[in-house]
């Protein structure tokens, strides 16, 4: 049935898309095109100005859509911090929660390392943010429909 | 910050080795998150749904967490080594009350939802059982099995049996069958003792009728001598007679004054179940309103589970709502036949008995040969109306009235038989399956005594009978 309750679990879904979609269409199409296709700095003027334009749109808009929606959904499902110990959908949401912070923090690393210079290090938090991102949505898909 | 893109940068000799370091370093951290998340979401205690929990090690003190839900309890089966000091924290999660007893003695007290209690059972070295000693629970499959491994094998059915024994006695759920009471046939009621009235009161007028009906554990005579705590609607079985009219709309309000969780059905109205058919905890009440949409002769009954204990207890009634038209009769009788299971004296039901489908006795409105001890006074030459409800649980039943025909016969909701039909038609029986209802209508011929049965003889031999007694 559509609800308001659909429409909430919607915009959460349309923002995971999005975020984790940007990523994988930055990582695995933008890139090899922009390496073969530009020179040295104009590829590293535009990869640097897209990760930008992605960071802030993660920080403005991302996470706290994420949080707000994620947390109302929650909310209506009977969640609390104390259900979150508890075996099923409890610790489900719990390990989904640790790897969405996961991710957030390598991403964040990543804007770090990238500003210091650390190629090897910002492209291994690259990915690694790519591969926590999947496994956050696997865990999303593991909820138990209850 | 930046998002998560691969990092350009200069250095376009040594770009190839930093980009697979990065990818194959990326993926490794990547998958070490995944793990780290579906340890968060795997691990850790035990599923509250398992059925069997092990406690390892035989010294000390285990505390096992023990959830009563769902009609099951959980762990089903705990195994420890003989030896083991073990403490249950019992938790009830479910939406109406249980408790944990043990064949050894130990019981919490009745748990309200979200409840919690600590039974200690001191150090065990055989085997033992538990079970939720609200009536039907047992039955239905609330039972806790402790297996102490490494003892000697539990000493025959001690533990168990005798203690259950007692243990169901304490709780009035009767769940044995050498101490049930019987019904002599030969007995006759005391003095004191008064018919349940069958006569069919007239219509209340109006077409609003406000009800308040009170469920409380009664002490009640359903043969002479012979006593059950049955569970009432308004303090007899059957409850009740409600009257009326099509499209009359019924606000009951429905008080639990019991000592356990009940609930009301009325098959006269139609509406989701969910709300007013609830379980209600002693001292609750609800509103059950219904509109009567169509006429019959209706059953309404405690549907909370096990049913078949609940109906057999005592909880049933009748709702006669008349087909428009009705003509009136002189004399106008309501017979709700039910079958009782006895437990002991003063217990409740025996749910064996109603598992085993061997009810102790058949009864209209309550009562083994009620209206053989108080035969109904009629008329000779006047028309009868007898409307006729099945409760069951479980039996159907086929009213017959010895020397009399019946001229009309109403039945689930359409007349099967008018006067004056074509092919001169009468019938001998109205036959009802469990919950079906209608009525009948007869004129007896002379002055005499007219035994009504339910035709299926051996329930009529266990006290479907009465008489009526036309003058």
């Amino acid at each position: 049935m559509l609800t308001a309750w659909s429409l909430v679990r919607f915009v959460h879904v349309l923002g995971a898309i999005l975020w984790v979609g940007g990523q994988l269409t930055v990582s695995a199409l933008v890139l090899p095109v922009a390496r073969s296709r530009l020179g040295e700095e104009q590829r590293a003027a535009l990869m640097r100005s897209l990760g930008m334009r992605l960071g802030i749109v993660t920080v403005v808009a991302f996470i706290p859509l994420q949080v707000t929606t994620g947390v109302l959904l929650a909310a209506h499902k009977g969640v609390t911090i104390a259900s979150l110990a508890e075996p099923g959908y409890g610790r489900m949401l719990a390990g989904k929660l640790t790897a969405f912070v996961l991710v957030m923090l390598a991403a964040a690393l990543h804007g770090w390392a990238n500003g210091a210079g650390r190629r090897t290090l910002a492209r291994a938090l690259a990915v690694s943010s790519l591969v926590g991102s999947v496994g956050v949505v696997l865990l999303a898909t593991a909820l138990p429909i209850t | 910050m930046s998002t998560p893109t691969a990092d350009p940068g200069p250095a376009p000799a040594t770009q190839p080795a930093v980009d697979r370091r990065g990818l194959l370093g990326g993926l490794a951290l990547g998958a070490l998150m995944v793990v780290v998340a579906l340890v968060v979401a795997l691990t850790g205690p035990g599923f509250p749904s398992s059925r069997s929990a092990t406690v390892t090690g035989a010294a000390g003190t285990q505390t096992i967490q023990v959830t009563l839900a769902g009609m099951r309890v959980s762990p089903a089966v705990i195994e420890i080594a003989a030896g083991t000091h073990v403490v249950l924290e019992v938790t009830n999660t479910d939406g109406m009350r249980h408790d944990l007893a043990l064949a050894t003695g130990q019981q919490t007290p009745m748990l309200a939802t979200g409840e919690s209690a600590t039974l200690d059972l001191g150090v065990v070295d055989a085997d033992t059982e538990g079970w939720c000693t609200v009536p039907g629970h047992r039955a239905a499959g609330m039972t806790l099995d402790i297996l102490a491994t490494g003892a000697p094998a539990a000493t025959d059915d001690d533990a168990s049996t005798d203690d259950g024994h007692d243990m169901a006695g304490m709780s009035g759920a009767g769940t044995e069958t050498d101490d049930s009471v019987t019904v002599d046939p030969q007995a006759v009621p005391g003095p004191d003792w008064q018919p349940f009235e069958p006569d069919l009161a007239p219509l209340p007028g109006g077409t609003e009728h406000a009800v308040r009906m009170v469920v409380t554990d009664t002490v009640t005579e359903i043969a002479p001598g012979v006593r059950q705590t049955l569970w009432t609607f308004d303090g007899a079985a059957p409850g009740p007679t409600l009257h009326g009219s099509v499209g009359d709309l019924f606000t009951v309000t429905f008080v639990n004054e019991a000592s356990m969780g009940h609930s009301i059905d009325f098959h006269a109205g139609t509406l989701a179940p969910d709300e007013p058919m609830r379980t209600i905890e002693p001292g609750e009440e609800l509103t059950y309103q219904f509109v009567a949409t169509g006429s019959g002769a209706w059953l309404y009954h405690c549907s909370t589970a096990p049913m078949s204990l609940h109906i057999a207890n005592g909880m049933y009634g009748a709702v006669i709502i008349e087909p428009s038209d009705l003509p009136p009769v002189d004399t106008e009788l309501v017979l709700v036949q039910s079958e009782l299971y006895l437990g002991p004296q003063d217990g409740t039901a025996d749910e064996d008995a109603i598992a085993a489908e061997a009810p102790s006795a058949v009864v209209f409105n309550g009562y083994v040969d009620q209206y053989v001890h108080a035969p109904i006074a009629v008329r000779a030459g006047e028309r009868i109306r007898i409307w006729v409800v099945d409760a069951g649980p479980q039996g159907a039943t086929a009213f017959h009235v010895v020397g009399g025909q019946f001229d009309t016969v109403f039945k689930e909701g359409a007349y099967l038989l008018r006067p004056g039909n074509a092919e001169q038609g009468r019938a001998q029986v109205l036959d009802l399956a469990p919950a079906q209802g209608g009525f009948v209508e007869l004129v007896l011929p002379e002055p005499g005594h007219y035994t009504f049965v339910d035709h299926a003889m051996v329930d009529a031999e266990r006290g479907a009978r009465g008489i009526l007694e036309a003058s």
